[in-house]
């Protein structure tokens, strides 16, 4: 009877180790990755192209969208809880958060894998680099451009604006009544004087960096904020002006709002991406037509520069710790691929620029139905990511708190004082300054 | 939260909060947004539910369209609202041009004077079913016969109201205006989705505030003295309600 039960704990101890051990054997790897790509199109892209990588390796990708506006706080309640995925979809400004609070690996050896073979452009790759070590990879490039209904221009003898004045004027002059019903039909530009999201902050910035104006400046080692300046006060008289011109309703703008203004064809200017197009082309294929693209355009002795970001992956400390550093970088290298990463680009075609040369120059990519249809959209929106310029990052370094003095939206709120509380330009920006002085003092 | 070793500064922070204009410019717009939306929710709330608590045609119909601001997730319902009130293409100043009451659109959301009244009637959409349906569900209780014997003794319309209805539903009425008070002093979704505080910090409560302290500039510190200033008041108003009106009119001390 002894022997019995002895047999049979013996059978059980065996058929409990072959069990796990098939369960180890059979388990496949899952590394996680947050995004805030949340339109269910590109979420289903992104499951598509994470499934066909499965099939190829066995490792499975779970992506987490996460709504951009809950993102920053999702992030800091994971670094909080030590609970952050294995890879992280990130803007060049918060990467600085990511490098304050420790929680992201440097990726030199990836990266310089990845670059050898498909051949990162030095101002997308330079983005995630501190202190001589890259802590991150660019995935795909968006750029604001500016973007203008060509037929209007044309109907009114107007060239594309190159200048400031000339995109004054051209505010101005397509400012219109077309139906002589008294109303307003067409707004010569849209200027969103608002805080809500960072679509004002960004349209300041970009005119604010045409003119050479700056937020920080670190080219000393020590970082000042210099926002006061003559630049930054021409800049804002200059927007002042343009602010005549713009929509009703530009107090409360963002992002979705301006794209619905290029959807109804209600604006001859807007400085804007490619996020309108897809769908456009879709309904009415006539009016994407007559958008075009352009360099911004620059004050007298001002600089070529544009708002945009390299957007990147970073891998965090928890991918080390749990030991996915292995299949983070299978996936990293399979996504690369220009395939693979025109094919993770068209989540949103005609909005999601290469950040590669690879790609870039990939007939996967080029023909592309969208690409192909708007390729000279394709080739300003590509052009202008050589002269992106990002907040925090401008003066000869990369401020700690550039997430911080971004996500203030400050910008957009000088702006607000000056055209809604009547400010004179001096105070507020006066006011700007100091306000990013208490940011970086904090 | 996100400091490793934070240094201990005593009620510096505290200090500093609340020497600072911005925050009582704060508190003043929570308590605007607070009694304003109070005082359009519970009287219409209360109208609303006198008139489904009545027998005519056509009753389930306007009971369902009365609940339908209350059936639809919130971020649905907002952001209807605001494509809705959009100056250029949206549909209320499309209308109000039409029937010839405006010449130029309303900025509802973007006129740093008018939005904080626009955010408020939004709210008022959504939340007076809820106080609807609670009072309609007192109402209920209110034995017929009282009503019959006051008919009887020849009591009009606003007698029977002054005199049987209101004093059954003043409890209800009362203990739902505490609890939407401290709902809406915390509120963030509505004005969150419509105007994010803004414009020109137009609509920057402290519930407002406290996020975009947190998750925008990151002052966890900050956020944190404010969350605790936020909950002494809400402590200090729930006892000054419970003493001088909770137990007198709302029987919550029975």
């Amino acid at each position: 009877m002894k022997m019995k039960k002895n047999y049979f704990l013996i059978l059980v101890l065996i058929i409990a180790v072959i069990f796990t051990f098939s369960i180890n054997v059979l388990a496949k790897e899952t590394i996680e990755i947050w995004h805030w790509e949340t339109p269910p199109h590109r979420i289903t892209a992104q499951e598509a192209l994470f499934s066909r990588f499965e099939k190829e390796t066995g490792i499975e990708v779970k992506q987490v969208p996460i709504n951009f506006p809950n993102y920053q706080s999702k992030i800091m309640a994971g670094i909080a809880a030590n609970s952050l995925p294995d890879l992280l979809l990130i803007n060049p400004p918060q990467l600085m958060d990511m490098i304050k609070h420790d929680a992201i690996i440097p990726v030199d050896d990836i990266f310089n894998s990845i670059h050898k073979k498909y051949e990162f452009p030095e101002a997308l790759w330079t983005a995630y680099n501190y202190m001589g070590k890259q802590y991150g990879l660019p995935v795909y490039g968006v750029s604001w451009p500016l973007t203008y209904r060509a037929d209007l221009y044309e109907e009114a003898g107007l060239e594309p604006p190159k200048t400031w004045d000339d995109l004054l004027e051209a505010a101005e002059k397509l400012t219109m009544d077309r139906d002589g019903d008294g109303e307003t039909d067409i707004y010569g530009f849209c200027l969103p004087v608002s805080t809500i999201g960072n679509y004002g902050s960004q349209v300041v910035w970009g005119f604010l960096r045409t003119n050479d104006g700056k937020i920080t400046d670190l080219s000393s080692g020590e970082q000042r904020i210099v926002f006061d300046s003559p630049e930054t006060r021409e800049t804002y008289e200059f927007l002042s002006k343009l602010a005549k011109y713009t929509v009703p309703g530009a107090g409360n703008m963002d992002w979705g709002m301006a794209e619905l203004l290029i959807k109804s064809g209600k604006v001859a200017t807007v400085m804007y991406n490619g996020a309108w197009l897809r769908e456009l082309d879709e309904k009415d294929p006539e009016l994407a037509s007559k958008y075009k693209m352009t360099f911004m355009p620059i004050p007298e002795g001002g600089q070529r520069k544009n708002t945009g970001y390299p957007r990147g992956i970073l891998i965090t400390k928890r991918a080390e710790e749990t030991g996915h550093l292995e299949a983070v970088r299978t996936f990293l290298e399979w996504l690369y691929k220009p395939e693979n990463h025109t094919e993770y680009l068209m989540m949103e075609a005609g909005l999601f620029m290469p950040v590669t040369k690879a790609t870039a120059e990939s007939d996967t990519f080029n023909n592309y139905p969208i690409i192909k249809k708007y390729n000279d959209l394709m080739q300003v929106q590509a052009k202008t990511m050589e002269y992106i310029s990002l907040i925090g990052f401008e003066g000869g370094g990369k401020s700690l708190e550039a997430g911080a003095i971004e996500g203030s939206f400050l910008l957009g709120a000088v702006l607000q004082k000056i055209v809604n509380e009547n400010w004179s330009v001096e105070k507020a920006v006066e006011w700007g300054q100091s306000e990013y002085e208490k940011i970086v003092e904090y | 939260m996100v400091e490793a070793d934070p240094p201990f500064v005593g009620l510096n922070n505290y200090i500093k909060i609340l020497w600072t204009p911005e925050f009582w410019e704060e508190v003043k717009l929570t308590i605007i947004w607070t009694g304003s939306n109070l005082g359009l929710i519970i009287p219409i709330g209360v109208l609303i539910a006198l008139l489904l608590n009545q027998e005519y045609k056509g009753k389930s119909f306007f009971r369902t369209w009365t609940l339908l601001p209350w059936m639809f997730p919130i971020v649905v319902t907002t952001l209807m609202w605001r494509w809705m009130l959009y100056p250029v293409s949206g549909v209320i100043n499309h209308i109000l041009k039409q029937i010839g009451m405006i010449t130029a659109p309303i900025e509802f959301l973007s006129d740093s004077s008018i939005a904080m009244f626009t955010v408020v009637l939004v709210n008022t959409w959504r939340w007076t079913p809820f106080v609807a349906i609670v009072i309609l569900g007192t109402l209920q209780t209110i034995p017929k016969d009282i009503y019959e014997a006051a008919t009887v003794d020849g009591a009009g319309i606003f007698q029977k109201f002054f005199y049987i209805t209101l004093p059954h539903i003043l409890p209800s009425v009362i203990i739902n205006s505490f609890i939407l008070m401290l709902w809406l002093f915390n509120m963030f979704p509505p004005i969150w989705l419509l105007t994010q505080g803004g414009p020109s910090r137009a609509t920057m409560t402290l519930a407002i505030s406290i996020y975009k302290k947190g998750f925008q500039i990151f002052r966890m510190s900050e956020v944190a003295t404010l969350s605790i200033i936020l909950l002494i008041i809400l402590s200090i108003t729930t006892w000054l309600y419970f003493k001088f009106v909770g137990g007198k009119w709302g029987r919550l001390n029975d």
